[in-house]
């Protein structure tokens, strides 16, 4: 029984080594090598790459990166813990249909998502020429700022709104009862019992808005119309422009700081439990 | 006369169609250890939770100190719940989860709370003058003292940092109790706090409670679907059934005096015939005619009789009105557990001594050890 589970297992463990984690290692050592392409005859060792860092294209980015992630965080939160709650608190009898429908969008492709977000930021886009506007008085929010954290926090609130609903669903009832019953009004209790019972769900949601966020390339690239470079842009230029160890210094710098931000929801989240 | 703390008149509450509680009439007294006893489903729960407040009646009032609370919303009646499976707080330690009540009231309520001159004073004494946040401070000290001693008076010293989930179910129950006695409430419930724990530490907590209440002076109502529990607890019993009370007494009046085939089934065991009652104190049941109390029944009227089986008295068969014959005898520490059939009725006997499997034995009853009651029209 449990062989035949492990069986099951290879393919995907194939994907992960072959498509993951020996790229990640090839990476790795990239970082410390000079050379045009991945042209191996001209190879020389070098520290030189890690100049980049430094870089005020880089450290700029970088800065983007979390800045938009950090804000279109905070929106998704405050949206999402809303959404969820509500949700939480109706009486709908079919909830799990109302989740459906809010991932829905996620159902289709990104970048046909973005590009259509695109389409309406412009001066001229569908609203204006439906309300019978005058496109030259219009301003468009393309390539401003706000437009990439609407892009982010369009694309990415789902996944804030599922660990808060789950963490909000484990609460029991009684518990919000014992807390009335125990002098607390109802918006106290709140604060009290509610809030801190779903912060499992907050910092699980707030992870897996962060990180995307930090490291996707194509919403800035394509709501941002170039005016927003972010860490992702940048790798993406050195790996089109071929210069794939400075690529992979960057690629590799962002992973670590993966890694620590799942570590530390590792540790107030043990079991897992407000991951779906 | 003792003063009626609370009262529910003519309360109904359906749930879609269903009613959970029927026309309710009860008035509890201060100082009072009341039991609801029931089946599940017959609206204990739902009874206590109106009074709580978690449930609005459809009809009816219910008063508390002479007041009409139906919309007055939990947190602000004088009453606290030990909840079934305690529901305390698993993101507070142990110490947290007591001082919830106190630590989320404002300082005006805690000023009341703990008697204002007396606060003042200590504030004086401590610092020399008194400004709000003097005051603030020394009652969130208050708070802890009464904290530290709730957890004292539940016999949980030390446990005081521990976590919810690291606590076993009877030390849960306890820190669930001091939750709600830290607030001195004038009326106590508690919905069925024991279903979660063993035998042995149930009885324990049984006579921790009858004390508790005896001490505190807090009116007890207490939710059980266990008879002994209420039995050994109560001053007065309510026992329901499908949204109805059908018995309200003491817990002796409702042992020996059972109003219906229900409560005298549900209280104990007994053997229950079917009787007519021939008027001058006597019945006939079983073929026989029984000398019995007086009872307000018609003559020739057909009557339920309740024997428990401890008040049958064993006896030489020719002295005897009944014969049956044994059908099992089990030991049972004080007493044997007799099964004997009379034709095809099952009686239980309690007896002292042992008797034969298979043999006759005769059987006599005493006048006063028979109860009659009225055949309901819905059996």
């Amino acid at each position: 029984m449990n062989n035949r589970f492990h069986k099951m297992a290879i393919p995907y463990l194939i994907w992960l080594y072959a498509l993951a984690l020996i790229p990640t290692i090839f990476m790795f050592f990239l970082i410390f090598f000079d050379m045009e392409g991945l042209d191996f005859d001209e190879i020389k060792i070098t520290l030189k790459n890690f100049a980049q860092l430094t870089e005020s294209s880089t450290l700029i980015a970088l800065w983007n990166s979390i800045k938009y992630a950090f804000l279109s965080t905070i929106i998704c939160i405050i949206l999402g813990y809303i959404t969820a709650y509500f949700l939480y608190k109706s009486h709908f009898k079919n909830k799990f249909l109302i989740l459906t429908i809010l991932i829905l969008p996620m159902w289709s492709n990104l970048l046909l998502r973005t590009q259509a977000l695109a389409s309406i930021m412009e001066p001229h886009n569908i609203i204006t020429s439906l309300l019978h506007l005058n496109p030259n008085t219009q301003e468009g929010l393309a390539g401003k700022g706000i437009a990439v954290v609407i892009g982010l926090v369009f694309t990415y609130l789902p996944f804030m709104i599922l660990p808060i609903y789950t963490a909000l669903e484990k609460i029991e009832p009684m518990l919000e009862e014992a807390s009335l019953d125990l002098g607390t009004t109802e918006f106290k209790t709140f604060f009290r019992v509610t809030l801190p019972l779903s912060f499992k769900g907050i910092v699980t949601g707030s992870v897996m808005v962060f990180l995307p966020c930090m490291s996707g390339f194509a919403i800035p690239e394509i709501l941002g119309k170039g005016n927003i470079v972010m860490i992702g842009n940048i790798i993406e230029q050195f790996f089109k422009n071929m210069n794939y160890n400075i690529g992979s210094l960057l690629a590799i710098v962002i992973l670590l700081l993966i890694l620590v931000s799942i570590a530390l929801v590792n540790k107030f989240d043990k079991e897992g439990e407000t991951i779906l | 006369m003792k003063k009626v703390l609370i009262e529910l008149k003519q309360i109904t509450k359906k749930f879609d169609d269903e009613i959970a509680v029927n026309n309710i009439n009860l008035q509890i007294y201060e100082n009072e250890f009341l039991t609801i006893l029931g089946p599940s489903g017959c609206g204990k729960t739902t009874t206590l939770r109106m009074i709580a407040g978690f449930v609005k009646p459809d009809s009816g009032e219910i008063i508390i100190n002479d007041k009409v609370v139906n919309d007055l919303e939990p947190y602000a009646r004088p009453v606290n719940t030990v909840f079934q499976r305690y529901a305390l707080f698993p993101h507070l330690n142990v110490i947290k989860n007591i001082s919830f009540g106190l630590d989320n009231r404002n300082d005006d309520y805690l000023l009341n709370f703990f008697g204002k001159e007396k606060i003042y004073q200590i504030c004086e004494e401590k610092y020399q003058k008194v400004s709000k946040y003097k005051l603030h401070k020394i009652l969130k000290e208050k708070i802890k003292e009464e904290a530290m001693r709730a957890l004292k008076a539940v016999k949980l010293e030390g446990y005081e940092n521990r976590k919810i989930n690291a606590l076993s179910g009877g030390q849960m129950q306890r820190v669930a109790l001091a939750r709600a006695l830290i607030n001195r409430p004038q009326i106590l419930l508690l919905d069925e706090p024991m279903a979660a724990l063993d035998l042995k530490l149930r009885q324990d907590m049984q006579y921790e409670l009858k004390d508790m209440q005896k001490r505190l002076g807090i009116t007890f109502i207490f939710i059980t679907h266990d008879q002994e529990e209420a039995m050994t607890m109560s001053d007065r019993i309510v026992v329901m059934n499908k949204g109805v009370i059908q018995q309200l007494g003491t817990p002796k009046d409702i042992y020996n005096e059972p109003i219906n085939r229900f409560v005298a089934n549900f209280i104990g065991e007994s053997n229950i015939f079917r009787g007519v009652y021939n008027g001058n104190q006597q019945v006939s049941f079983l073929g026989n005619v029984f000398n019995c109390d007086n009872y307000p029944f018609a003559k020739n009227e057909t009557v339920d009789v309740v024997i428990r089986p401890e008040d049958w008295d064993v006896v030489p068969v020719e002295k005897a009105k009944i014969l049956a014959k044994v059908t099992s005898s089990i030991f049972k520490g004080v007493h044997y557990e007799i099964c004997a059939m009379i034709q095809d009725l099952e009686l239980v006997i309690h007896n002292y001594e042992d008797v034969e499997i298979g043999s006759t034995i005769g059987l006599n009853v005493d006048p006063y050890e028979i109860h009659l009651m009225k055949v309901e029209d819905n059996e």
